[in-house]
């Protein structure tokens, strides 16, 4: 059972409340549409928006009103609460105007200028995102259950590389079988270090949803603060996640505030884990249980994995070298037809809009699966999440496996014995 | 000093910066990395807007290159370094082994025939197709020679075959050659590397690696009639003609994502150009252009687009796609694009995909900036030493021309070329023809009597396809074969390569030829070429005839095939008869005064005329103002790097007051201009109302435009004060007192007022979007609380700079996009005296905007200057309909005028901004100094000849000449008891260019033109006639 337990033990909250100005100044300007201005109305973001497909919505027409001046009228309409923010925009502007970006300040504006409320559009009564916000208090601490770690692992609070988990635990309330990703990703771990791997049981939200979905700026920082300190304790150098969201928020959102962040600590997605031990020959794969007839699978990127990272990032490449590597093993890899950066999304972001709509934009993406394979890997609790739910609703597409790249690859792994290959070399 | 320069580039802008040079006096080493010069526009189809076939205009410069034996042409090698200072250059340059003996191999192809190998990719077809591992680029390749592809030839990857060296006649074949190094000494150097069209590095959306969808340049492939799918436009995937054909403008430019953030600046014309030739090629097709911005930069380029639109029906959407996907059934495009006109997103289906994608400089600019020490940009294009002075690189004596200092169109190369030339004859001047080599014909000139029985050659033209695919070419050759006199008559596939001019050498030779006739193309492309060809056998260039049976015949005919062969028939026929009755004509030289005479004291005028002293000529600067300048006068600032106009003007204002040879007359005219090139008598009245009599050798037009004044429009009068051009705006800016500026809070500028209409002002004058954004930056410096709306069509942002000088701007200002059928309306607001009422449709949002504003200013288009028919009349050249200086050809003679002897620059031709006024003047410099360099000129001998005993003097034929050639002269006439002064007609044969206006008009028939004399022409006629009869009978 997850319990949120208030201690008194540190109250360091009118502290955070009183110097959360100069963090805020560097992800959030209040001039939306000076970031707008490059804007020469190509309309090609129009275009691609995933939203559009389903729904009115032009992102080119909310830039050009905001450029003349009517951002009151976008704002007070609330049509940006809709907005995937996907990022397809961003990947196909020519000018490079990060729309999705915009969207997540003018939520912030749109709560603490336009008292507007998103509640009625949050998913699942708004749970989720309300526990990330009670853990932004600094005098709340979380007990989270650790029933979900495998027997066999050892983890422990101090060490070298952490396994930062994120709401997994917290899914198992609605969410059939959602410890299964952590439970994976640990093994995983546990298995290529050898050594306990530092899992906090009072670890907090990275705070992505309150940050991209609903307007939260201020508490994601103090969730940011939070979160720095306690990884700081650990000792660790490393951390890695197996959460899309987790991973982008801590590899570029927190560098954006606090600037050493990405110096202090490594992070990794399991995939960059996975590929670089592959890479240093550390582990290699193996399938104990290989059929004849190769199994045929494909793979779902998230968008925070694709359109939301770094140029220089080669998680995508490095996913797919992995996969095509597993031909040998059984298992067959085909590409959907949108695929990379041009990946369909998953139809919700921070827990909003789960609607008809939704599920269109997310049946769409199933269908492709379909044609594509029999198993849909994805790096994203959520993705997983979000298109599972659906299988529910419709018969046709019900059969697809969706698993996690961690739950896929737990049984694949094995580690290269060192000492054996020097005798073979010899 | 060496007057010796190197050339590193063989495409459009080397070649003529080499043939200018050579004429300026100095040798000239022409280095091309490829097997052969042409460059990139011998590969593309026709050019617009004049839509002339690219290679048949480029040929004759090629074949010209060829034949001067003052450029030694380097093909097939590469620039390795430069040491040395201006003046005094070595370069060291490696010649790459072809494995065939240049001076052996006579282009014969039996090489390619037999060589088994045929996997190679033809990089001249873009690609598309194959071509063997022995080879030439193109049929029409300067020099005709051959080459092996090391990588590709089996004996020389695995140490089989041979074949080619066992069947080649000529044994050429060498494959012991090796790469060699060796220097030279130059006195300057120009880098002319052009662009590459890498449509492969385009990012996924534009889906190039779907088979059906082509870069442009692939495109001018498939429409070329040489091409690989002998023009008929073609798919593919399945070789079938495409009903439907997309174009996609910016294609990856403009474009921060794709590493393209500049324009490439002729992408807007050439699709519009693609579109009609398609349109013209397959007449089922519809043809849809997908754009943004229309970008059309250059003289009538804009009107160029509509005519596609509105003469041949191609569709334009103002649209920017977001994907191009393929129907894998049907290979089929699905273009999902958003229809800015009514804001719906729709898939377009289309059979076949031509993308605009970017021009970027070629491959090997960063080793070859090492290699020569010299600056790129950011964009990699080779950084100019600065704005105003592009054509110099950032090393001195190393000079830039064509793409590779930015995006630009043929004829802004070909000026820029020529300024180039100019620049460097004013480096080298000391050592001008020190080492030149005189052309020299090494055969005597063979006597040819009008009693001599004719004996005539003809040779017949397939022009690749070009007229063999309508003309029946062995039919016609079977029926010239047999004429009367006709003693040898061949057909080949371009009588214009090198190849052809030996064959007709040696069928002169060999069959003892007094005439010879070749049945091609248009006179005015190649027939000096064919000339010069006889006069190196031996034969009178006037022997020579030229029947155009591919404009006449193939051209015209195309859908009539029969009837194009029995044409093509008729007219040789009817030329073989005039053939038998041509006479020799002598030429001859005349004397130059080396002066030159420059028009209009502005930015063109002023650079011009110190280019043309510094070379050391005595020039004239007529102003007709009391202070020279011109519009840089009225001007602030100069964009798009903000240097002071003033600074600009004075430092040219001291250099042509410290210029010994510079004459300059101010608030002066001219009253009349007489005479001929090198010979004018120019009077100039000064102002003091002096006469000054000049003879002057060249005269340059340098007159300027004027910004129109919108009278009447969008509430500009004499009483609004607040409404004003943006010429007036410069005027208060350049007034630092910024107290007018109180009380103004919003300012709007509208672009676009009274140009790019349905009527009148038709054209863009490609100049007023810079300079109105130019002026947002400067009143938001002035105070950066102004509120600024631009109210804009199309932002004409061409040009590696402008794109991002527009993206800084986006930040200073509100932009609304508006269109011709809802224009925007501006009212003075009652009650208040400056107050303005706006109200704009903005196609953007779809949606009607209203606002106040306390300042109007308006964009007008440039117009020519007052008053420039009487001068155009003075000068004997025409205007053109919008009343601007017509060119002799826009494509490859921008700067020239039909008249020999006078040129142009500036906006006199077209408006401009400074830094093409500055190039193009130069440019004109130089084209005008090429007569002053030579020491005579020759006279063609095509011209009128009066007969003194038939001429009654009734001046009829002088009041007709439009050359002005003709006057009446009087003469005494002795008779046995009284001697009586008569009027004569007297000719000019330096001026008349045997226009035959005179002849026709004689009463008397005293009159004929040389060449065209009335037998000869009533001999034609006959013949088409009388012996007409006999061609169906006897066929």
């Amino acid at each position: 059972m997850n319990i949120i337990t208030e201690t008194s033990k540190v109250d360091d909250s009118k502290e955070l409340k009183d110097n959360i100005e100069p963090f805020l100044e560097k992800i959030y300007e209040p001039d939306i549409r000076k970031l707008l201005l490059r804007c020469y109305q190509c309309v090609r973001c129009s275009g691609v928006c995933q939203l559009s497909k389903v729904q009115t919505f032009e992102p080119s027409r909310i830039i050009q009103m905001i450029l003349e001046g009517f951002e009151n009228k976008i704002i007070e309409s609330g049509v940006l609460w809709d907005c995937l923010t996907c990022n397809a925009c961003l990947q196909n502007c020519p000018e490079g105007i990060n729309f999705a970006d915009i969207v997540r300040m003018a939520k912030y504006k749109m709560r603490e200028s336009y008292n507007q409320n998103p509640e009625d559009i949050i998913a699942h009564k708004g749970v989720y995102t309300t526990i990330s916000e009670i853990m932004s208090e600094s005098h709340i601490n979380p007990d989270r259950s650790m029933e979900w770690v495998p027997k066999d692992c050892e983890i422990s609070r101090q060490g070298n590389i952490m396994y930062y988990v994120g709401c997994l635990p917290y899914f198992n309330f609605e969410f059939e079988n959602s410890d299964s990703i952590a439970q994976s990703t640990l093994k995983i771990l546990y298995q290529i270090e050898k050594e306990p791997i530092v899992v906090l049981q009072d670890e907090i939200c990275c705070g992505h949803d309150l940050y991209w979905g609903q307007g939260k700026l201020k508490e994601f920082i103090n969730l940011a603060r939070r979160n720095i300190k306690k990884i700081e304790e650990t000792g660790v150098k490393t951390i890695i996640t197996a959460c899309a969201e987790c991973y982008r928020t801590l590899k570029v959102d927190y560098p954006k505030i606090f600037e050493d962040f990405d110096k202090k600590f490594a992070i990794k997605h399991l995939i960059e884990y996975i590929y670089e031990n592959w890479k240093a020959n550390k582990i290699e794969f193996k399938n104990p249980s290989q059929k004849e007839e190769p199994i045929p699978f494909t793979y779902h990127d998230p968008c925070r994995l694709s359109r939301f990272l770094p140029k220089d990032s080669s998680i995508i490449d490095n996913v797919r070298e992995i996969f095509s590597h597993l031909k040998n093993l059984g298992y067959k890899f085909n590409e959907m037809l949108h695929n990379k950066t041009d990946a369909l999304c998953c139809g919700v972001s921070s827990w909003m809009n789960c609607n008809d709509r939704s599920k269109a934009l997310r049946y769409k993406r199933l269908l492709e699966a379909k044609d594509a394979g029999d198993i849909m890997v994805t790096s994203c609790p959520k993705c997983k999440m979000h298109l599972s739910c659906l299988q529910k609703d419709y018969e046709d597409i019900s059969s697809i496996e969706i698993v996690d790249f961690s739950e896929f690859l737990v049984n694949l792994i094995s580690i290269v014995d060192s000492t054996q290959e020097k005798e073979v070399e010899q | 000093m060496e007057g010796a320069v190197l050339v590193i580039g063989g495409g459009i802008a080397g070649i003529q910066i080499s043939l200018d040079l050579t004429e300026l006096g100095f040798k000239v080493y022409l280095v091309e990395k490829s097997p052969s010069i042409g460059g990139r526009m011998a590969q593309l189809d026709k050019t617009f807007p004049t839509l002339d076939c690219s290679l048949c205009i480029l040929a004759p410069k090629m074949v010209e290159v060829f034949r001067n034996p003052n450029v030694e042409l380097m093909t097939y090698h590469e620039v390795l370094n430069i040491d040395g200072e201006p003046g005094d250059f070595t370069a060291k340059i490696l010649k790459k082994p072809r494995y065939i003996d240049e001076s052996k191999c006579k282009g014969c192809g039996e090489c390619a025939n037999k060589c088994p190998k045929i996997l190679a990719p033809n990089l001249f077809e873009m690609n598309i197709g194959k071509r063997k591992s022995v080879y030439i680029p193109f049929p029409q390749a300067v020099p005709p020679i051959y080459l092996i592809d090391s990588e590709m030839c089996l004996y020389l990857k695995k140490g089989v075959c041979q074949v080619c060296k066992k069947v080649c006649p000529a044994d050429a074949i060498d494959f012991e050659q090796k790469a060699e190094e060796f220097e030279i000494k130059v006195g300057a150097v120009v880098v002319a590397t052009g662009f590459e069209m890498p449509a492969d590095k385009l990012s996924s959306r534009w889906g190039y690696r779907f088979e059906n969808v082509v870069s442009a340049l692939e495109y001018e492939r498939i429409l070329c009639a040489s091409g690989p799918f002998g023009g008929h436009v073609t798919r593919l995937s399945d070789e079938k003609e495409p009903e439907v054909i997309a174009f996609i403008q910016c294609a990856g430019s403009r474009d921060l994502h794709e590493n393209v953030p500049f324009c490439s600046s002729v992408c807007c014309t050439y699709t519009a150009k693609q579109a009609i030739i398609t349109q013209e090629h397959s007449e089922n097709s519809e043809c849809y252009v997908f754009r943004h911005d229309i970008r059309a930069y250059g003289k009538n380029f804009y009107e160029f687009t509509q005519r596609a639109q509105n003469e041949y029906g191609v569709k334009y959407f103002q649209s920017k796609i977001s994907k191009i996907e393929e129907d894998s059934e049907t290979k089929d495009l699905i273009i999902h694009y958003e229809d800015l006109k009514s804001g719906e997103f729709k898939d377009f289906r289309a059979n076949l995909v031509v993308l605009a994608s970017p021009l970027v400089p070629s491959k090997g600019v960063q080793e070859l900036s090492n290699s020569l020490g010299i600056e790129l940009d950011k964009y990699n294009f080779f950084q100019e030493k600065s704005y105003f002075d592009k054509l110099k690189s950032s090393r001195n004596g190393v000079y830039l021309c064509g793409f590779c200092q930015g995006p630009m169109d043929i004829p802004e190369t070909v000026a820029d070329a020529s300024g180039v030339a100019a620049q460097i004859a004013d480096l080298l001047s000391s050592v001008k023809y020190t080492q030149m080599k005189e052309k020299t014909v090494d055969v005597p000139e063979k006597e040819v009597k009008i009693t001599d029985e004719p004996r005539i050659g003809v040779m017949v033209c397939h022009c690749g396809i070009n007229i063999a695919n309508y003309v029946d070419v062995p039919k016609v050759v079977e029926y010239i074969k047999e004429l009367p006199n006709v003693v040898v008559c061949e057909s080949n596939l371009y009588s214009c390569s090198s190849d052809s001019q030996i064959r007709i050498k040696e069928l002169i030779a060999e069959h003892n030829l007094n005439r010879f006739i070749v049945a091609s193309c248009t006179p005015r492309t190649h027939e000096s070429l064919f000339q010069e060809t006889c006069q190196e056998a031996g034969l009178n260039k006037y022997l020579f005839e030229l029947v155009n049976i591919r404009d006449q015949c193939s051209w015209v005919h195309m859908t009539e095939k029969d009837a194009a062969t029995e044409k093509a028939i008729d007219l040789i026929r009817m030329h073989v008869a005039k053939s038998k009755l041509l006479k020799p004509q002598r030429e001859d030289k005349i004397d130059i005064t080396h002066t030159a005479l420059v028009i209009g004291g502005g930015v063109s005028g002023m650079t011009a005329a110190l280019n043309i002293a510094n070379q050391g000529f005595k020039t004239f600067l007529v102003e007709k103002e009391d202070e020279l300048g011109g519009n840089l006068k009225f001007l602030n600032v100069l964009y798009p790097v903000h240097k002071n106009a003033l600074e600009l003007l004075n430092e040219l204002k001291e250099k042509i007051n410290k210029n010994n040879n510079i004459q300059v007359y101010l608030n002066a005219g001219l009253s009349n201009i007489k005479g001929y090139v090198g010979n004018y008598d120019v009077v100039i009245t000064d102002s003091n109302n002096e006469i000054h009599d000049v003879k002057i050798g060249t005269i340059i037009v340098a007159t300027g435009g004027k910004e129109l004044k919108p009278t009447g429009l969008f509430g500009y009068n004499d009483k609004s004060k607040n409404v004003m051009t943006q010429l007036e705006l410069e005027q208060k800016l350049k007034n630092k007192d910024t107290k007018w500026l109180e009380g103004i809070n919003r300012v709007t500028i509208i672009l676009c007022v009274n140009a790019r209409q349905k009527e009148g002002i038709t054209y863009c004058s490609n100049i007023c979007c810079a300079t109105a954004l130019k002026n947002v930056r400067i009143l938001k410096e002035l105070k950066p609380e102004l509120e600024i709306v631009v109210i804009y069509r199309d932002l004409q942002m061409a040009k590696k700079e402008f794109e991002e000088y527009y993206r800084e701007r986006r930040k200073d200002a509100i932009f609304l996009r508006y269109d011709l059928e809802n224009l925007p309306e501006v009212k003075l607001k009652k009650g208040t005296s400056e107050k303005y009422q706006i109200k704009v449709y903005d196609t953007n949002l779809k949606d009607n905007i209203e606002f106040e504003s306390d300042l109007v200013i308006l964009s007008t288009p440039m117009v020519p200057a007052e008053n420039l028919k009487e001068l155009a009349m003075m000068l004997k050249v025409p205007l053109d309909k919008n009343g601007f200086f017509l060119e002799a050809h826009v494509k490859l003679r921008p700067l020239d005028f039909a008249t020999d002897g006078i040129f142009l620059c500036g906006c006199a031709q077209w408006p401009k901004n400074i830094q093409d006024s500055i190039s193009q003047a130069n440019g004109a410099a130089g084209r005008a100094s090429r007569f002053l360099s030579a020491d005579k000129i020759t006279t063609s001998g095509l011209v009128a000849e009066v007969s003194e005993e038939k001429c009654i003097g009734c001046g009829e034929c002088e009041d007709v000449c439009p050359y002005k050639a003709i006057t009446l002269i009087e003469i005494e006439k002795e008779f046995e008891d009284i001697t009586i002064k008569v009027k004569k007609s007297n000719i000019n044969a330096a001026v008349c260019k045997g226009c035959g206006t005179c002849a026709a008009t004689c009463k008397v028939g005293a009159i004929m033109v040389k060449h065209y004399d009335f037998d000869q022409i009533s001999t034609m006629i006959d013949s088409y006639l009388l012996e007409k009869e006999e061609i169906k009978n006897g066929l």
